[in-house]
Parts: structure tokens; sequence; C-alpha cells
């Protein structure tokens, strides 16, 4: 298959990996953040980390939408679930994702109307195929699905439906970045810069991480060679001195990205001043809402919604995974209290959470390393 | 050879389409301009109604990025970059 397969060749892989050998130094230690849920995803099913030498190591970032949701997102999702008439849409893997009262799959079971879907699209379509109900969907992601929402917005007003409307928590990936590098326990060398979220935002919004902190960056794509590659990059600026944005995914990302894309999220969507990440606390400037000129099909504005804040669970060190301070198998529950099919945190819901990629693929049957 | 990735039988094996990082290379099958979508195939043959608001235009038989039921990007043919 084009695309993929020329990605996947094992030979070239090999001559990677040699490559990657070449450019470390011995002695010294590399952590390399893969910013995306994608490509830790990818990184596990591929057993890329076992390639890379032992002082090379992969820290996983906080881009999966559905890991960082705080719960009480979860809870007023299942609020407005409840809602008598509502037909509350979100997509797969948010159903699974505990809030403090249970999941959206546990409120479906209840008697609420939760529906999954693959896109916004398919939301608006229940929405017009079900005119005396009102239909929400919940919106997740970062700057890859924001704008499928934002066009959905759009088309819903165009067509006028009236019994459409959006719970809006779509995030931002600069402002978690900055978070972490701002962060005092977490030394990294550099990062895996998001495949897709470049392909609407473009590489330029990641020139800060070499401006203001000094770090190399390698935008991806998701095939084993494709992450291969960028970690080569990487570790070939550190190793001569350099620290830029590099783009190895150039087949599908523009530099200046999808300005359609941010064209129509700036119509459609507003910065909030602040949004709670799970395990991160609230960044300012982080998340997403509807703008004013939308404000009609904000769900939130629509039906009451709780707003409570919850505490993340004790025993759950989703937080600390979502940093990279500690790996997902010295979570204390993971694989025994908290697997996929019982998450107790977000990182094992969603399959690009790192705790789920490492559980799913025999990670944590690996010798315990210190970290 | 190719890479062999371990297979499964939960979504854990492909990236799931909800997931955000997630995009799959269609084709164009046919286009309904009126209603700004276009009917595109997957890899595996299956067919879906498709957003084309952000690549437009775009014509049958090109290959675009899809996330979450929209084309967020054309791909360019092989070896190339796509235009800045």
């Amino acid at each position: 298959m084009r695309f993929v397969d020329e990605f996947r060749d094992a030979e070239l892989g090999r001559a990677v990996a040699g490559e990657i050998l070449s450019l470390v130094e011995p002695g010294r230690h590399y952590k390399v953040m893969e910013v995306c849920g994608g490509h830790t995803h990818s990184i596990y099913k591929y057993g890329i980390d076992d390639l890379l030498p032992a002082n090379v190591e992969l820290v996983h970032g906080p881009g999966c939408p559905v890991c960082v949701i705080p719960m009480g997102r979860v809870d007023d999702g299942i609020a407005l679930a409840h809602v008598e008439g509502v037909i509350f849409t979100c997509f797969g893997d948010m159903m699974r994702v505990p809030g403090a009262n249970g999941s959206l799959l546990e409120a479906k079971a209840a008697g609420a109307d939760v529906r999954m879907v693959y896109s916004p699209l398919d939301a608006l379509r229940i929405a017009k195929q079900n005119p005396d109900r009102e239909v929400v969907f919940f919106a997740i992601g970062f700057e890859t699905t924001a704008p499928s929402t934002a066009l959905t917005l759009k088309r819903a007003r165009a067509e006028g439906v009236k019994n459409f409307s959006c719970m809006c928590s779509h995030v931002t990936i600069v402002p978690p970045l900055r978070a972490l590098l701002e962060s005092p326990d977490l030394r990294l060398d550099g990062f895996i810069g998001p495949g897709h979220v470049s392909t609407v935002v473009g590489a330029r919004p990641f020139e800060f991480i070499p401006a203001d902190y000094g770090k190399p960056v390698a935008i991806a794509g998701f095939e084993p060679l494709d992450i291969l590659q960028a970690i080569a990059m990487v570790l070939r600026q550190l190793a001569e001195g350099r620290c830029e944005v590099e783009n190895q995914y150039k087949r599908v990302v523009p530099y200046e990205g999808n300005l359609r894309a941010l064209e129509v999220m700036a119509e459609v969507f507003e910065l909030r001043p602040h949004f709670e990440w799970r395990g991160l606390g609230f960044i300012s400037h982080s998340g997403l809402k509807l703008s004013a000129a939308y404000a009609d099909l904000d769900a939130e504005l629509r039906f009451e919604v709780p707003g409570v804040r919850v505490a993340d669970p004790k025993a759950c060190q989703c937080g600390e995974v979502l940093k990279g301070v500690i790996k997902p198998w010295e979570c204390k529950v993971f694989g025994t209290a908290c697997t996929p099919e019982r998450p107790i945190g977000t990182c094992m819901v969603s399959s690009e959470g790192a705790c789920a990629a490492y559980y799913n693929y025999g990670r944590f049957a690996r010798e315990r390393e210190v970290v | 050879m190719s890479w062999a990735a371990p297979s499964d039988s939960t979504c854990a094996s492909q990236h799931c389409i909800t997931c955000a990082d997630d995009g799959d290379p269609m084709t164009v099958v046919s286009i309904d301009a009126e209603r700004g979508l276009a009917l595109c195939s997957g890899a595996d043959g299956a067919r879906s109604s498709v957003e084309i608001a952000l690549v437009e235009p775009v014509a049958v038989g090109e290959r675009v990025l899809v996330h979450a039921g929209t084309a967020i990007a054309r791909l360019a043919p092989d070896g190339e970059e796509v235009a800045a």
C-alpha cells in the first residue's frame, strides 16, 4: 500500500537504527519525548524502543486527547446525557473514560441515550434524523480534530439544524508543551513533534521550543521508519550542537499548516482563559470553547452543566505518566487494579494512552528498569 | 521484507479513528460539490462520506488524509513534499 509499506521496510529500519547508534555519545543519557499518543502507540506496536541504544529513552507526552480529559469533564458529559430528551454523542474511546460516578458507557447502561460516532458529521446526521430530540456532541481532540467540529457547527448553522449543540473540550498542543518545559522535575533533550496536529497548525508553532528552550524538534509521521528517522534527526541535531524544528513528515505537513482549517477554527472557537488537564492541572489558554458568534450551539450554555471539579483518584499516577516522570509500569495500579477492561486512569483507556500501549503490547513483562 | 505488527482482536491493533492524531489516507471516488462532501475509499475498500472544505479543490482519484470524517490534507505524490 502506497504511503505505508515503504515506511515499514525492516531493512531500512535496521539501517536507521544503525545510524542512531552512531549518533549517540556513550555515557550520555538522552531523553526524547514523543508528544503524540499516536506515536506512543506505534512505538510499542512495532517495538521501536527495542531498536534504540540503552541510553536513548523515549518519554511519552501528553498528546492523547482522551487521556487528558479530567474526571469533572466526564461527569459534566454524563449529566448532559441524563437530561430528558438528549441524545449524547461522543467518540468511542471517550465512552469508557471513568468519571467520579462511572463512565458514559455505564450511563448508557443505566438508560441514558449515549451513542458512539466516528465524526462530528455523524452526530449532526443523528440530529437531522431526530428533530424532536436534542443532540449533543462531546467534542474532544487537539487541533487535528477541532476543524472537523468547527466545520460541522458551520454546517449545522447553514442547514438550520436547531437541535444540535456541542460540548467543546478541544485542547491546543502548545500550552501543555510549554508547561512541561517549565516543569522542574523533567529534563528532556528533544521532542518528536506531532504529525497530524502539525498538518493543521504547521511547523511554525513549535519554533518556540528551540528558540526559548534550546531543544531540537523533529515532526514525524506514524509509521515505524518515520519515528526512527525523527529520533535520528533529533540525535543528529544534538550531536552537531544545533536546535531547530525539522520536518520529517514533509509528505503530509506543510510548514504553514492548513490555513483554511486555522481560519475556520478562529471563526468558530475562542480560547478559554483556563482549561483543566488531567494530571497537569489548569493550564492557561489551553482549551477551546465556542466563540460568541456560535454561542447558540454551545451545549454548556443551552443546558445546565454542573462544572464540578473532581480530584483524580489517589491511586492513579496518570499525571506523572503524562509528564513522563514515571513509566506506565511504575504506577502502583498498572496492570493490577487498572487494566484496559477496568481502567482507573485515562491513560489506560485509549489505545493511544501510554499505559494501554504498554499493556496491550506486553511491555509490562519487560525487565523493570530504574529511570 | 515488511515490518510485521503484532495482531490482536482489540481496537488497539490499529489507531482508533476516534483518537485525535489518527489519519487515514483515502482516495476520492466522487464529489458532491453542492454539499461540500466527497465519497472516499480507504485502503480496505471501505467507503465513507468525507468533508472536503479544507482541501478543495480536489479531483476524483486524488488522495487525501482523513481524520474524523474531514479531509485535513491532500497527500503529495510519492517522494514529493506538500506545498507550503
